[in-house]
C-alpha cells in the first residue's frame, strides 16, 4: 500500500507542478487597473509657447473639421487654470456579418501609398493652427515594406514621419490631450501595420482617411486593430500576425485597377 | 475495499485525502483571483464596457455628470421622429433612476442651471451628414449610422453639452453604393430604427462603449450592440430583427453603475475619473500603472485578457496574460 501510496503522492505532486507552470504570473505589484485602456497617451508633449515648425503648419493642415469640437473654443485658453481632455467617441458603425476580408484589404491595399510595419521610436504632438485639437508626428521605424511608395522609395530600417490626429500636449503644466476614436493615438515602443498616404509637401505621411481607422498593433504573435471599426478585424479581436502578414504581402502585389 | 477500512488503508486514504485537498487547494484557489467579473463588463455579450470623463480611447469619452438634468432640443430635421427619441430618452429615464446615474433627460423645457450653479446639461438631436474623421476633402461616412459629438465640457471633464447627429449618408451596406439608404422609410423598421440609434447614443453620453467584438455581439443583449450591414432600420430582408435594442438592458445598467458608482449620484460628480489616478511611485520619477485590454483570440475562439503593467516615460513594460473562455452572459468562465 505504501508503493500505492507514494505513486499516487508522486502523480498528484506532477500535476501539481504542471498547473501552477500553467498559471499565468500574476504583478506583484499593487496597482490601478486602467480598463481597456491600451491607447493611453503617457508622454504629453511639452510645448508651452512653441510655435508650430514649418513641417508642422502643414500637417496641421492635414487634419481637417477640428475647428468646430469643443464650440470652436481655443484649447490654450482652456488650459490657463486646469487640464483639458477632449474626446469623441465611436460613431455607430454597422457591422457586416458576412465580410469579405481579402476583399477590404485589397481595397485598403491599393487606396495606401504605402504600406509599412513599423515600430514607434518617438513623437512630438502639437496643437493645429485653429487651436482646437492636438495633433501628433510620430517617427517610425521602418521594419519591414509591404507596399512601397512609387513617388518616394521607402527604405528598411530607415525612420519616416507620421502624421495623425489626436495626441497629448503639456502647456504651462497644464495637460491638454485630445483624441479621436477613429484615429486613435499611437504608442511609443508599440509596432504596427500602417496604411499610410504620402505628404509630398514634408515627405511625411499620414493616415489613409477613406472610412476609418484600420491601423493594426502586434501584441507577441497577435495583430490587433486600433479603432473599434468593423472591418478588417474589428476593435477587440486578435488574429494571427504572422498569417495576416502573409496574406496582407500577397495581397500589395495584386493589381489594383485605373 | 476492505483493506480501506484497516489501519493502513485508513492511513493511505487519509495520505490520499490530504493530498487530494492540498492539490484543490493549491490549484483552484489562484484561479478564484483573476479579474472575471471585472472581464464581463468589458467583452461580449454585454460588453458595454466603462466609458470614462475626459477622454482616452477607445471607451473613455466624455459623460454627463450624475444627478444632473440634461435639456434636449430635437431640431426640425428630427421632428418627424420625434416621438421615437423621446421613446428612447423615456426608458433611459426610467433606468437611471436605479443605475446610479440619476441623470433625467428633459425635452419639455428650456435649459435651466443646475440647483448646484452649474450651467445646464444640453443635448441636441438632428440630422445630418457625419464626415470621415478628418478627411480631406471632407468625405461624408456610408459606415457611421450615428455619431455623438461631444461640444463641451465641465471643468471636471464631464460632458456639459453634445449633438448627437443621425447620418443620412449611411448606406444599408456601407461598402455597396447601390444599396440604398440605412435609414429607408418603405422598409419595415422605420418606427423604431431612430429610437434604437437614440437608445444607443445615450448610452455613449452615460459613459458605456460600443459592445465588443462588434461582431460577436449577441441580439438585443446590449443598447450598445450596432446595426447590421445588409440590414436597414435593423431589420434584415430575412424579417429578422437586428441585434439593437431601444433602451438600456440589464448589462448596460450594471455597466452604467460602474460609470456612477455610490456616491456619485445627484452630487454632480462624474462618477469615475480617469485623471485622478491614485497611481504608486515606481521609482522611474512618474507613476506606473496597470491597463488592462480584453479582446477575442480568432483562431483559439476564445476571449483572453491582455495587462500591461506600464511606466510612464521608462518605457519598461512587464507582460501578463490571462486566459478566459467565451461566455454566454456576462460572466466568465475560465479557461482551463
Amino acid at each position: 500500500m505504501s508503493k500505492i501510496a507514494l505513486c499516487l503522492g508522486v502523480l498528484l505532486l506532477l500535476g501539481f507542478i504542471v498547473v501552477q507552470a500553467r498559471r499565468p504570473l500574476q504583478p506583484t505589484t499593487k496597482l490601478r487597473i486602467q480598463k481597456g485602456d491600451s491607447h493611453k497617451i503617457v508622454d504629453p508633449t511639452v510645448i508651452d509657447d512653441a510655435e508650430l515648425t514649418g513641417r508642422q503648419k502643414e500637417h496641421s493642415r492635414l487634419f481637417k473639421g477640428f475647428d468646430k469640437f469643443n464650440d470652436g473654443r481655443k484649447l490654450k485658453d482652456m488650459a490657463t487654470t486646469q487640464d483639458v481632455h477632449l474626446g469623441i467617441p465611436p460613431g455607430s458603425y454597422l457591422k457586416d456579418p458576412n465580410p469579405d476580408v481579402t476583399a477590404y484589404l485589397q481595397k485598403k491595399v491599393c487606396e495606401a501609398d504605402a504600406v509599412v510595419i513599423g515600430d514607434v521610436t518617438a513623437k512630438e504632438a502639437q496643437i493645429i493652427e485653429e487651436g482646437t485639437f492636438v495633433f501628433t508626428d510620430y517617427t517610425i521605424n521602418v521594419d519591414q515594406i509591404i507596399k512601397d511608395n512609387p513617388k518616394a522609395s521607402l527604405t528598411a530600417n530607415s525612420p519616416i514621419i507620421v502624421s495623425r490626429i489626436g495626441g497629448a500636449v503639456l502647456y504651462h503644466n497644464h495637460l491638454i490631450e485630445t483624441i479621436h476614436s477613429e484615429e486613435l493615438p499611437l504608442r511609443v515602443g508599440r509596432k504596427y501595420v500602417l496604411f499610410l498616404s504620402y505628404v509630398h509637401k514634408t515627405g511625411a505621411y499620414t493616415n489613409v482617411r477613406k472610412d476609418y481607422d484600420y491601423t493594426l498593433f502586434f501584441l507577441n504573435d497577435k495583430l490587433l486593430q486600433v479603432s473599434e471599426g468593423p472591418l478588417p478585424l474589428g476593435g477587440h479581436v486578435a488574429t494571427d500576425a504572422t498569417k495576416f502578414v502573409n496574406n496582407l504581402t500577397t495581397l500589395a502585389t495584386g493589381h489594383c485597377g485605373n | 475495499m476492505k483493506n480501506l477500512f484497516s489501519r493502513e488503508g485508513r492511513r493511505v486514504s487519509a495520505w490520499v485525502i490530504s493530498y487530494l485537498l492540498f492539490f484543490a487547494t493549491l490549484t483552484l484557489a489562484p484561479h478564484s483571483t483573476h479579474i472575471v467579473d471585472e472581464t464581463c463588463a468589458q467583452s461580449t455579450p454585454c460588453a458595454t464596457g466603462v466609458a470614462k470623463p475626459g477622454v482616452t480611447p477607445p471607451n473613455q469619452t466624455a459623460h454627463f455628470p450624475a444627478g444632473f438634468t440634461v435639456y434636449v432640443t430635437i431640431d426640425p430635421t428630427m421632428q418627424p421622429y420625434a416621438a421615437q427619441v423621446k421613446a428612447a430618452l423615456d426608458n433611459w429615464n426610467t433606468a437611471n433612476q436605479t443605475n446610479g446615474s440619476n441623470i433625467f433627460y428633459d425635452y419639455n423645457n428650456a435649459p435651466q442651471n443646475e440647483p448646484n450653479g452649474s450651467a445646464a446639461a444640453t443635448l441636441l438631436v438632428t440630422q445630418g451628414v457625419v464626415n470621415v474623421a478628418g478627411s480631406s476633402p471632407p468625405t461624408p461616412s456610408t459606415q457611421i449610422a450615428a455619431q455623438t459629438q461631444p461640444q463641451r465640457t465641465y471643468a471636471d471633464g464631464t460632458l456639459q453639452s453634445a449633438t448627437v447627429v443621425i447620418n443620412t449618408a449611411t448606406l444599408a451596406s456601407p461598402n455597396n453604393p447601390s444599396s440604398g439608404p440605412y435609414y429607408d422609410p418603405t422598409l419595415p423598421g422605420f418606427d423604431t430604427i431612430f429610437e434604437k440609434q437614440m437608445a444607443h447614443e445615450t448610452g455613449h453620453m452615460e459613459g458605456l462603449t460600443d459592445a465588443v467584438p462588434i461582431n460577436q455581439q449577441q441580439s438585443g443583449a446590449s443598447a450598445m450592440n450596432n446595426g447590421t450591414a445588409g440590414c436597414p432600420n435593423d431589420v434584415c430582408p430575412t424579417g429578422r430583427s437586428g441585434d439593437m435594442t431601444t433602451g438600456p438592458t440589464p448589462c448596460d445598467n450594471s455597466v452604467v453603475n460602474q460609470v456612477y458608482p455610490p456616491g456619485s449620484g445627484g452630487a454632480g460628480g462624474g462618477g469615475i475619473n480617469p485623471f485622478n489616478d491614485d497611481l504608486n511611485s515606481d521609482g522611474c520619477g512618474t507613476d506606473s500603472y496597470i491597463e488592462e485590454y480584453d479582446y477575442y483570440d480568432n483562431e483559439g475562439g476564445y476571449c483572453q485578457s491582455f495587462t500591461e503593467v506600464r511606466d510612464d516615460y521608462c518605457f519598461g513594460s512587464v507582460y501578463n496574460e490571462n486566459f478566459f473562455d467565451m461566455g454566454t452572459d456576462c460572466s466568465y468562465p475560465e479557461l482551463d
